[in-house]
């Protein structure tokens, strides 16, 4: 009761009127599951034709809940570009995290359904579930199987609170000092409409600002989101939850396959488990195991935005997959090459996830190719693209995509002088946190608009 | 405890807007735009409140810009790009023959500061050190703004066509024409400046400050902060006069400059060096040397001369003397005058530094500050103060682009 009402005054604070629309939720997939297991324990059977109907009611009414909101002006505006019209667009505003937790609940009705999990008869349970404020505004999308028992039988102990606090920290400074710093450069080169910030002159940006502008962008998205995810595991394990992890050092992937074993696995997972597995995965033909496989991408692509770019990109890394899994299988073995391979393909990811509209996918990779010649960085640094503080950002970016942190842990679990550090430099971080938030007030947040 | 003298605590005028504004149309949109409200000010109370958090930011604003000049400089191709001329070393018997030189035009370097304001870019520029803005809005939402800002200064003019209405803009150096030769790669407001001045209908005169040229900048208007100088605001005043004195010579010419009076130990770091928290640049403080009549007690304007000459200013590094050498009289009068004209200024801070003088020229000056958020029924406000001069006197980016969204012209009721 104390989680939901924190959690929904947490929510309101962003969003006073979605809160509403949060509470809809809850109550529509509460009663949903409710009425499938009810029916299942009168019919005394699974997955009858009833419990599927309910089931299918739950999915379209969830998925209309995402698609009113996040989609409507999507698809008024592709009819109007593909017949030539110029229909209104209603401007429908965005709930923050809905992409999130629509998903969240839906994969527990499902799981209901399934009978993997014992449907939760106390609303408010439930409603603490969907909208924890530790993972609500930005994941990971949790199962209920995870965190079905902790919430009803949680305990809460010294030892979590403090790893939950140390985790807390590390994903705030991976967020604030990392994160925040090279998104400015990144926007500041590519532009940002949603923020306002126009694109850097090209031709001053040139190949050596494009290059710059798009790894910052890699380093932005990575501890933007993985920060966020940090902060959400570490909060919830303050409490008594522990949320299984997101992110497993990504850009040390050997391959497309590896890289989405590591990245946004909570994502991955649940179109594993909801979409491809149910279309039948990779048992079948191999014409329908590619079907199967753009399906599922065009839908991740989908997922993140509402936008052209994004399921270019979920299609870009299907088709990668599909080439990985069928003529690279050789190639991905071999060590330095694989990374290399791996980081080229996340790295153009990137620039087709990054742009605001097709076209300017194409200039990106102009500039970076150097068709508006090499740049300059003294005129990048007088521009104050380029600031020390940056640059420091940037290259602690870099060292840390590899699992340094990892390692010094294990051996601060050994020895203690080096765990007193950690702690050190915990705090140390936690400061220049609160530093650089009273001085900036830069803080985007790349995965609210889903 | 800050009363007590335990804690120091200063209001560094940090103040947030509600991050959302919903149309007051409805009961709940009244009531979310309550909540926005009370979240704006819980905000405001710890960004502007908490003990050392001023002192901190402003410390660590610096430091950051001033790494960051140096770096630049480190890269800086040269400081000085004035030519040296050349002289023929050859000469006719006993004569020396010296040739005229011809200094060559500076070139002009900028180096980004940042967005201390989060509507302005602030540019550090070399080798004439002084600091100065770009406008971080596009052109498609500052002429948005614009557009409405013409509406509403003519709706007032049309309001009321028994007084005589005079617009006086403190022009900025980008609303010039050569701003992207001194700041490359920003564009000039040039355009949207002269279609602002000419759609504005009614007045019987229009002005504006001269930053023309890059000399005219630099000495109408501080090398650090957006306001105009000591010379800058007398140029102003005399425009003003002369504009109102060609329809109505009652109010007399204006009063004579002495000259001007420099504080030498003061060294002035204005409103652009301390929203960018850049400290390198800064410059002498000066002010107007005039002998203006006894205005009425109490209206009478005051300055700070003795303070400054005995060395007892505000000596913090980013103390706003701008702000603080003139007390603010609302309204000021002249028993001694009989021009029979009243004024109303709708002024900004840009009136601090004018309105005083000005004043000297009328029986009574009125100032209405469109920031207070204080609804002014013009017509009322005119006819009850025998209002005879109306002057709208505003900085450029304000009056044409109400960038700051701070000086609402709808609360001028004009119905």
């Amino acid at each position: 009761m104390v989680l939901l009402a924190f959690s929904l005054v947490f929510y309101a604070w962003g969003e006073p009127l979605y809160i509403l629309l949060m509470v809809f939720s809850i109550v529509i997939n509460y009663w949903f599951a409710l009425t499938i297991d009810n029916t299942r324990v009168r019919e005394g059977a699974s997955k009858t034709q009833k419990q599927k109907r309910l089931l299918i009611a739950a999915i379209v009414a969830n998925l209309a809940l995402i698609g009113v909101f996040k989609y409507t002006d999507f698809a008024i505006s592709s009819v109007s570009g593909i017949f030539s019209l110029n229909l209104p667009k209603f401007n429908i505003p965005l709930p923050i995290g809905i992409s999130f937790y629509t998903f969240q609940i839906m994969s527990y009705v499902i799981d209901v359904y399934r009978e993997d999990v014992p449907v939760q008869r106390d609303v408010l349970f439930l409603g603490a579930y969907l909208c924890g404020f530790p993972q609500l505004i930005a994941g990971p999308i949790v199962r209920y199987e995870t965190i079905a028992d902790e919430l009803v039988n949680r305990k809460e102990n010294l030892t979590d609170f403090y790893e939950g606090l140390r985790r807390f920290t590390a994903g705030l400074a991976k967020k604030v000092l990392i994160a925040n710093n090279v998104a400015i450069v990144a926007d500041r080169i590519l532009g940002n409409a949603a923020g306002g910030i126009a694109a850097f002159d090209y031709e001053k940006s040139g190949a050596i600002g494009m290059w710059i502008a798009v790894i910052c962008y890699a380093l932005q998205i990575y501890y933007d989101f993985s920060g966020y995810s940090d902060m959400a595991i570490g909060m919830g394990k303050m409490m008594g939850f522990h949320y299984l992890e997101n992110f497993n050092y990504p850009y040390i992937a050997k391959s497309v396959t590896d890289f989405w074993r590591r990245w946004h696995i909570s994502l991955s997972t649940f179109f594993k488990d909801y979409v491809y597995i149910p279309l039948g995965g990779n048992r079948v033909s191999v014409p329908r195991w590619i079907f199967n496989t753009m399906v599922v991408w065009m839908l991740t692509g989908l997922w993140h935005g509402a936008n052209w770019t994004f399921v270019l990109w979920g299609l870009y890394f299907g088709i990668l997959l599909i080439v990985e899994k069928k003529l690279l299988v050789k190639f991905v073995e071999i060590p330095v090459v694989n990374h290399l391979y791996a980081i080229t393909a996340f790295i153009f990811g990137w620039v087709i996830f990054r742009a605001e509209s097709v076209g300017q996918i194409g200039t990106i990779l102009k500039g970076m190719s150097g068709r508006y010649g090499a740049g300059s960085f003294y005129d990048l640094a007088a521009g104050g693209i380029i600031k020390i503080e940056y640059i420091i950002a940037a290259v602690t970016g870099l060292i840390c995509v590899v699992p340094v942190s990892r390692f010094i842990m294990k051996k601060a679990d050994r020895f203690t002088p080096l765990a007193f550090a950690a702690d050190v430099a915990s705090v140390a971080a936690l400061l220049l946190c609160g530093v650089q938030l009273a001085t900036g007030s830069y803080n985007p947040f790349i995965y609210f608009r889903f | 405890m800050n009363a007590a003298g335990a804690i120091k605590i200063a209001d560094i005028g940090n103040y947030k807007d509600p991050a959302k504004v919903y149309e007051d149309t409805t009961v709940l949109n009244k009531a979310l735009n309550k909540i926005e409200e009370g979240k704006a000010a819980l905000e405001n109370i710890y960004t502007n409140y908490i003990p050392g958090y001023s002192s901190i930011v402003i410390n660590i604003n610096s430091l950051s810009s001033d790494l960051h000049f140096s770096f630049v400089e480190s890269m800086m191709k040269s400081a000085d790009s004035v030519k040296k001329p050349e002289t023929n070393p050859e000469t006719d018997g006993d004569t020396e023959t010296v040739e005229e030189t011809t200094a060559a035009p500076i070139e002009y370097s900028a180096v980004y500061l940042g967005e201390g304001d989060g509507v302005h870019k602030y540019y550090a520029i070399y080798p004439t050190e002084f600091i100065d803005t770009a406008l971080s809005w596009d052109i498609d939402r500052l002429e948005s703004n614009m557009f409405e800002q013409i509406d509403h200064v003519n709706r007032i003019i049309a309001a009321n066509t028994g007084v005589n209405f005079y617009l006086y803009v403190g022009k900025r150096m980008q609303d010039a024409e050569y701003y992207p030769e001194i700041v490359k790669g920003e564009i000039s407001t040039a355009p949207q400046f002269n279609y602002f001045m000419e759609s504005i209908e009614g007045t019987k005169g229009k002005g504006y400050l001269n930053v023309d040229t890059i000399e005219a900048r630099l000495t109408n208007v501080f090398k650090t902060d957006h306001h105009w100088s000591a010379m800058g605001a007398y140029s102003g005043y005399t425009d003003i006069i002369n504009m109102i004195s060609a329809v109505t010579p009652e109010i007399s010419s204006p009063i004579q400059l002495k000259g001007l009076i420099t504080f030498p130990d003061v060294q002035l770091r204005g409103s652009a060096s301390r929203i960018s928290s850049f400290h390198r640049f800064y410059e002498e403080f000066s002010v107007m040397d005039v002998d203006i009549p006894e205005g009425e007690q109490g209206a009478r304007m005051h300055d700070s001369y003795d303070k400054y000459i005995s060395g007892n200013f505000n000596k913090e590094r980013f103390a706003d003397h701008y702000e603080l050498y003139y007390n603010k009289p609302n309204p000021i009068k002249y028993p001694s005058n009989t021009t029979g004209r009243n004024l109303l200024i709708i002024g900004d801070s840009y009136t601090w530094w004018s309105s005083w003088l000005i004043a000297a020229n009328f029986d009574a000056t009125y100032l209405y500050y469109p920031w207070d958020r204080k609804k002014l029924n013009y017509n009322k406000f005119i006819e009850e103060n025998g209002i005879t001069n109306v002057l709208l006197m505003q900085f450029s980016d304000r009056i044409i682009f109400n960038i700051y969204n701070d000086c609402p012209l709808k609360n001028i009721i004009t119905e």
